[in-house]
């Protein structure tokens, strides 16, 4: 994107460019390093069997930064520089293997003082739609 | 990092008393640790590969990616602490006010906001504020936990 079409077409019910991505072992080790989270319930298999949820399962915030990377990718340097992601909930775990589908829909949009101001629902889910992670994004976007 | 693998005490529910500010933790963001961030959760945007991208945006310098935020927001809290196993993030807000860029040195201030007792279970509130090298804000992250222990 250059500085010549950073007006973006936004409107009340446009979705959001989907981003996919596959949650994979090495991730989540990877994952554990950078965030010195080494929870066995993520880096170990042979002990997430024993959990309730019978699975090793990827950092929560790993799967968040996904939806980060999706809000930037949608709104470039708006959302750098003012976005905002508020009552960002993780609803279920993510196993390593699955595929997780990130996407959004605008619900409104204010204009105020030569800016427009974007709201959004964003989710990231599972491939059969269960829900991984809810929340909503703001963003303000001049001209 | 190493400074994880370091044996730290526990930081439980009795310590996270209102208002508690934790030491402040300082990250520096440079290459090497941007580009195995990105490694790991495979984003591959432009912008924070090299400074021309960026400058397309505005920016004199490559970025690096706001989703560090769930990395160094946990820090701020844990730099001198384990977390007890068990917990569970019930709602986090995140608020990105500037970019973060390639060799800034960011300084993060977490405070307990709240705790409470709902249902028998333990709930803790933390906001972490991240201000860069200049001393400008750069983000806000605030967590709602259960609390383990």
């Amino acid at each position: 994107m250059n500085r010549k079409d950073e007006r973006l077409s936004v409107f009340a019910g446009k979705t959001l460019a989907v981003l996919r991505k596959r949650v994979t072992q090495r991730m989540i080790n990877e994952w554990a390093e950078v965030s010195g989270d080494f929870n066995p319930l993520h880096v170990d298999p042979e002990f997430g069997k024993t959990t309730f949820f019978a699975t090793n399962i990827a950092h929560g915030p790993m799967i968040l930064s996904f939806v980060i990377e999706s809000l930037t990718t949608w709104f470039g340097r708006h959302w750098i520089s003012g976005g905002r992601l508020e009552n960002v909930r993780l609803v279920s775990p993510v196993p390593p293997g699955s595929e997780v589908a990130v996407g959004g829909v605008v619900t409104s949009v204010e204009m105020a003082e030569g800016s427009r101001s974007v709201n959004c629902e964003i989710f990231a889910k599972h491939q059969d739609d269960r829900l991984i992670i809810t929340g909503n994004a703001y963003c303000q976007i001049e001209g | 990092m190493s400074e994880f693998m370091v044996k730290k005490p526990e930081l439980t529910y009795d310590e996270l008393k209102p208002n508690k500010e934790f030491e402040p933790y300082q990250m520096v963001v440079d290459d090497t640790m941007v580009g195995k961030f990105l490694a790991t959760i495979e984003d591959d945007n432009s912008i924070y590969r090299n400074a021309s991208a960026a400058k397309q945006w505005g920016y004199g310098r490559a970025l690096a990616p706001h989703s560090l935020a769930a990395v160094y927001a946990r820090a701020s809290y844990l730099k001198n602490y384990t977390m007890p196993g068990g917990g569970i993030l019930v709602k986090q807000d995140f608020h990105f006010f500037r970019p973060i860029q390639i060799g800034d040195h960011l300084l993060c201030k977490a405070k307990v906001m709240d705790r409470f007792q709902r249902k028998g279970r333990k709930y803790v509130v933390i906001e972490t504020s991240t201000y860069n090298q200049n001393r400008e804000l750069v983000s806000t992250v605030k967590i709602e936990a259960i609390w383990p222990k």
